[in-house]
């Protein structure tokens, strides 16, 4: 199971692991927000975004599967709200580019590149790296404390109420119905003592490596960016611009 | 990092292979107005550094870690499903939840860590749209839910139940005002006519809120009984000893 | 006279709801001795182990020395740096994104240079045979790793003396090889809770069996732990 982990050290001479967090981040949070900018008539541009993710797929080498499920996982929720469009707009007259259809592919095509791209950046980025990259951007110090906290410790708590479910239903507990939510409460409530007596803990354990209250659980320097960072960030957004504006319908 | 997709990847859809409607709520791109998404932004920009700025100051030494783990607990929570009815399924949202046990202001920055992460590790729920995810589920859901509880806690009687009762009554408004707000700002995008997309929203998430409501009771009237230092702050009526630190002494290190 | 590691005198705890955790208790640990704490649960070990950490306060009557150093609120933070306590539980040890940063944590914390503490990290990860894993999450690492990685977050604090919970606990057979080699390598003074018979004998010179809070018999592992009485009396066997 473990072996299937999506391993940076894998690779770690792959230029786009390597990156500095920062790069990644700046390059990768504009591209969803130019692409979700982009009028939904610009296929072409929808098409160089893709495009530029693709090589970095490749690039990376990220496993396709892994894509493909983060897909799989979001479509039925992008198309309970996208899916009646087609259905319940009209195309205003005055406007070739409107009604339900392009609603529909407008949606569809700006989930499909946010996904993307925040796929291609937490699958080539640690997450201890990537806090460190926010950290160095000047994020808020007690932020991105909580932040690893809370991500330190879901995993810890998923694989717990995991556990608990198969308790349960070992038990042969079948609920189809709302009124035995009563049992989920119980079991959540359960969950809910433990995190917080394992947070008691952790304070603890905090505690006697000389926690006070006022450290961060990193080091606050701060790293010039390399040339190959400046290089791979200046010529992503230029894709960007040109694929935004310079492309003509 | 595929264990860890795997793993919410599973729960997701292996583990029940209900529909589930409650994620209905986390918007992506796409969906709402730039000029929506910029708004809520900044709401939601605003409501987590008022947060962190009075957290600078006040939160003690302890409560960072334990925030964290609250934050931890929710994301968790959201992962166990229930069933609605005829194999639909929903799932805890935790906005009044996390209000009554670590404080509105909290509860806020608690949703928001729980959203963010969501959107920016697992790509559930847009980047542009987390502004409106943080507005509709940490900020309108955990505040209108937490001063709902807030006003019938002055009216009624301070007994368990009435305790027990407001927060149901908060938790049911909470996911259904949550879901209008969603509602609406489809509707304010473009997305289909007010009354389809609001009367939708609100039909399904009335009946989500039931669970919801069934759910925040029960947690709390167990960790009422459990540890009822940890809603001193919403329910203080409780007659076991007060004092924090005693409390803490009985955490077990060893089993 | 040398310093001795852990000197406990009268140490009496109750909780709030009445339960007598800790009964006159005294007990004395050499510098450089590994002492095995040993009772069944409830007997006042973990009680114990919260006074180390001070979370919980000795009352006046008693004495509680670490180092020579008697605990109080003021040399609270001195003795949490002498003393390594290695929690039962790992995850909850190990509480950063990294396991790099959990092991500099506390370097970081005693205000070393970052330089520093780079070496201490290094150091410390490969004393207990994880030299590559810094960038890990623990959520990625076994059990057994994850249990020498929260060893070597005491290690990295230079401590004088480790105070383990159930090092062993739950470990599959070569993972609990694994740690008692650790252990035996690194030497020191060592204050070992366990409920391992095994790892008693072959490590400690001493052990201490407590119960219902109070020190029962002090002595050498292998007659202690062969006296079928004296375990019987004791809830042990």
């Amino acid at each position: 199971m473990k072996d299937t982990l999506f391993d940076q050290q894998a690779s770690p001479d792959n230029f786009i692991h390597s990156l500095d967090p920062r790069t990644k981040i700046l390059t990768l949070f504009p591209l969803i927000f130019v692409s979700t900018s982009t009028p939904p008539q610009f296929l072409l541009s929808f098409g160089l975004y893709s495009l530029y993710l693709i090589v970095l797929t490749a690039l990376a080498r990220i496993p396709i599967k892994l894509l493909i499920k983060r897909f799989l996982m979001a479509l039925p929720f992008i198309l309970m709200v996208s899916a009646y469009l087609p259905f319940v707009e009209q195309q205003d007259l005055s406007n070739p580019y409107s009604g339900g259809w392009w609603l529909f592919w407008n949606m569809v095509i700006k989930a499909f590149i946010g996904i993307y791209a925040m796929s291609v950046l937490t699958a080539t980025t640690r997450f201890a790296k990537l806090i460190q990259g926010f950290a160095r951007l000047r994020a808020p110090q007690l932020l991105l404390m909580l932040l690893s906290f809370t991500y330190r410790y879901m995993f810890v708590l998923v694989e717990e109420a995991q556990r608990m479910k198969r308790a349960r239903d070992a038990r042969a507990y079948g609920g189809r119905w709302l009124w035995q939510a009563k049992v989920i409460g119980q079991m959540i409530g359960t969950l809910f003592l433990r995190s917080y007596e394992r947070g008691e803990r952790v304070y603890l354990a905090m505690c006697s490596r000389g926690y006070d209250g006022t450290q961060s659980l990193w080091q606050n320097s701060s790293e010039a960016l390399g040339r190959r960072d400046y290089a791979f960030a200046l010529s992503s957004i230029s894709v960007f611009i040109l694929a935004r504006w310079g492309v003509v319908i | 990092m595929l264990r860890i997709v795997d793993l919410y990847y599973d729960l997701q859809f292996l583990q029940l292979t209900d529909v589930e409607v409650e994620r209905a709520m986390h918007i992506f791109e796409g969906a709402i107005s730039n000029e929506i998404n910029a708004t809520t932004a900044i709401m939601a920009v605003s409501a987590i550094s008022i947060a962190l700025y009075k957290g600078k100051g006040q939160l003690e030494e302890k409560e960072v870690p334990l925030l964290g783990m609250t934050g931890a607990f929710i994301f968790a929570a959201q992962m166990i499903n229930f069933p609605i009815a005829g194999g639909t399924s929903g799932h805890l949202l935790g906005a009044v939840l996390a209000a009554l046990l670590v404080g509105p202001l909290y509860g806020v920055l608690v949703m928001a860590l729980v959203l963010g992460i969501q959107a920016v590790m697992f790509a559930d729920g847009g980047l542009t749209a987390l502004g409106t995810n943080i507005f509709n589920m940490a900020i309108v859901s955990g505040f209108s839910g937490y001063a709902v509880f807030w006003i019938m806690k002055k009216v009624l009687p301070n007994t368990k139940s009435s305790f027990l009762a407001s927060a149901a009554v908060a938790s049911w408004i909470s996911v259904v005002l949550g879901s209008i707000a969603c509602g609406v700002e489809l509707a304010l995008s473009g997305k289909g006519p007010m009354g389809l997309l609001v009367g939708s929203m609100a039909g399904v998430h009335s009946l989500i809120g039931i669970g919801e409501a069934l759910i925040t009771t029960t947690v709390l009237s167990l960790v009422l009984n459990a540890r009822p230092d940890l809603l001193e702050k919403c329910y203080p009526n409780s007659n076991q000893e007060k004092d924090m630190d005693q409390r803490c002494q009985l955490v077990e290190v060893t089993p | 006279m040398s310093t001795r590691a852990l000197e406990i005198t009268d140490l009496t705890y109750q909780y709030p709801n009445g339960t007598l955790a800790l009964d006159k208790l005294s007990l004395a640990v050499e510098a450089n001795e590994r002492v095995a704490i040993i009772g069944a649960n409830g007997a006042g070990k973990s009680t114990l182990l919260l006074h180390l950490t001070g979370v919980l306060r000795a009352s006046s009557s008693s004495a509680f020395k670490v180092f020579g150093t008697e605990l109080s609120k003021k040399t609270l933070r001195e003795i949490r740096q002498r003393v390594g306590m290695v929690f039962q539980n790992p995850d909850d040890q190990l509480f950063c994104p990294s396991v790099h940063e959990d092991v500099a944590f506390g370097p970081r914390n005693l205000k070393l240079p970052e330089s520093e503490v780079l070496k201490k990290v290094e150091e410390s990860l490969a004393a207990v045979g994880l030299p590559d894993h810094g960038s890990r999450s623990a959520f990625q690492l076994s059990l057994g790793q994850k249990k020498r990685a929260a060893i070597a977050t005491v290690l990295a604090m230079d401590c004088q003396m480790l105070a383990l919970d159930e090092p062993t606990s739950a470990l599959d057979p070569r993972g609990r090889r694994e740690i008692m080699e650790l252990l035996e390598q690194l030497g020191g003074t060592q204050l070992i809770i366990t409920h391992d018979f095994a790892l008693a004998q072959r490590l400690c010179s001493r052990a201490i069996i407590l119960h219902n809070g109070r020190k029962v018999a002090d002595g050498d592992p292998a007659n202690l732990l062969n006296d079928e009485a004296l375990l019987d009396a004791h809830d042990l066997l």
